[in-house]
């Protein structure tokens, strides 16, 4: 990298709203996890909270991130071991530039399709659309939760503690258009996907609910 | 018992009622793998089932958020098979490993090579 790419990079960098989580001392994240069915006496000594969320990115905002460890609560801790999300806790937050919609994989959502619409079928031709037009959905639904992600406009959606080894969640709001007798009409939907290492995210649900 | 089979739920506790679901609740197995002799579940709006119910620009944005629930093998009875293909399993599993515990035949937990989890049919911690 020359000098002025080093300089570019850290002015970028500096402009940017979104943080990397990275445990500089940890090779686990939740694609490795997941590969030894979330056993987490194998993890030792790391832990849960900080392995889901290592190597993942987000926009460094309130309810768009993982919480980090509440201090105020425990002052007796002292501030060498106060880390992000634990006591000892090795993560640190990276500023990373702005993604931009062709940063982001998308996956599992096109394998959900015929879930979609064979269980929400009548909703889907609400909106215009038809049984034929899957594939086409499934484009926009990719388009769309890659576009909305990197605009930050997705929130965390914690699940319960036995369920947060699975991964982080998130629900990305998005801007479903209408099509046909529903052209012009844009319908606030929401879709359910868990985030992974360095721009993936892996799908839940692909219409999920209602922003 | 597999991923996107319909499962009804088979009794009630804390953990479901919380969340609004009740014995009785017809789901969606969401997951492929079976984690901690659990699969992922997914409640939809219960108008979804109904063939009637017409959804209009009116009533959409009363829609209920699908409901995610891990709920073990014996709380829940298959009520309408998917035609997912072990192939399409495979391809939902982590890592696409062939090792996952990922279906439920005749009372054992089995992987896609083949192997059962469980020794004796039914008890699934065995």
């Amino acid at each position: 990298m020359s000098l002025l790419d080093g300089i570019r990079e850290k002015v970028t960098a500096s402009l940017s709203e979104w943080i990397k989580i990275s445990d500089p001392k940890s090779n686990w994240t939740i694609e490795e996890f997941a590969k030894i069915n979330y056993n987490e006496s194998l993890i030792i000594p790391h832990c849960v909270d900080c392995i889901i969320v290592n190597q993942c990115w987000f926009k460094n905002e309130e309810n768009k991130k993982p919480d980090e460890f509440d201090y105020s609560k425990c002052p007796e801790i002292p501030l060498e071991k106060r880390g992000l999300y634990h006591p000892d806790c090795h993560d640190k937050k990276i500023t990373i530039s702005n993604p931009k919609p062709n940063d982001i994989i998308v996956f599992d959502l096109e394998r959900r399709m015929d879930y979609l619409f064979n269980k929400k079928k009548n909703w889907i031709v609400a909106m215009g659309y038809n049984e034929e037009e899957k594939n086409e959905v499934f484009q926009l639904l990719e388009k769309l939760s890659k576009e909305s992600y990197c605009q930050g406009n997705y929130k965390n959606n914690p699940p319960s503690d036995e369920k947060k080894k699975y991964g982080f969640r998130i629900r990305i709001n998005l801007q479903f258009p209408g099509k046909r007798e529903k052209l012009g009409k844009i319908y606030q939907i929401t879709s359910s996907y868990i985030v992974y290492p360095n721009g993936k995210l892996k799908n839940n649900t692909p219409i999920g609910g209602w922003n | 018992m597999k991923i996107f089979d319909d499962i009804r739920l088979l009794k009630d506790s804390d953990y479901y009622n919380n969340n609004g679901i009740f014995k009785g609740r017809i789901g969606t197995i969401n997951s492929a793998e079976i984690r901690d002799n659990c699969f992922e579940v997914v409640f939809i709006d219960e108008r979804f089932f109904d063939k009637n119910f017409k959804w209009t620009d009116e009533n959409m944005s009363s829609v209920k958020d699908d409901i995610f629930l891990e709920i073990p093998i014996e709380d829940m009875e298959v009520v309408e098979e998917s035609d997912a293909t072990d192939e399409d399993i495979l391809a939902s599993i982590p890592l696409q490993n062939k090792e996952w515990w990922c279906k439920v035949e005749n009372g054992y937990i089995v992987n896609l090579l083949g192997e059962k989890k469980n020794k004796i049919p039914y008890d699934y911690n065995s």
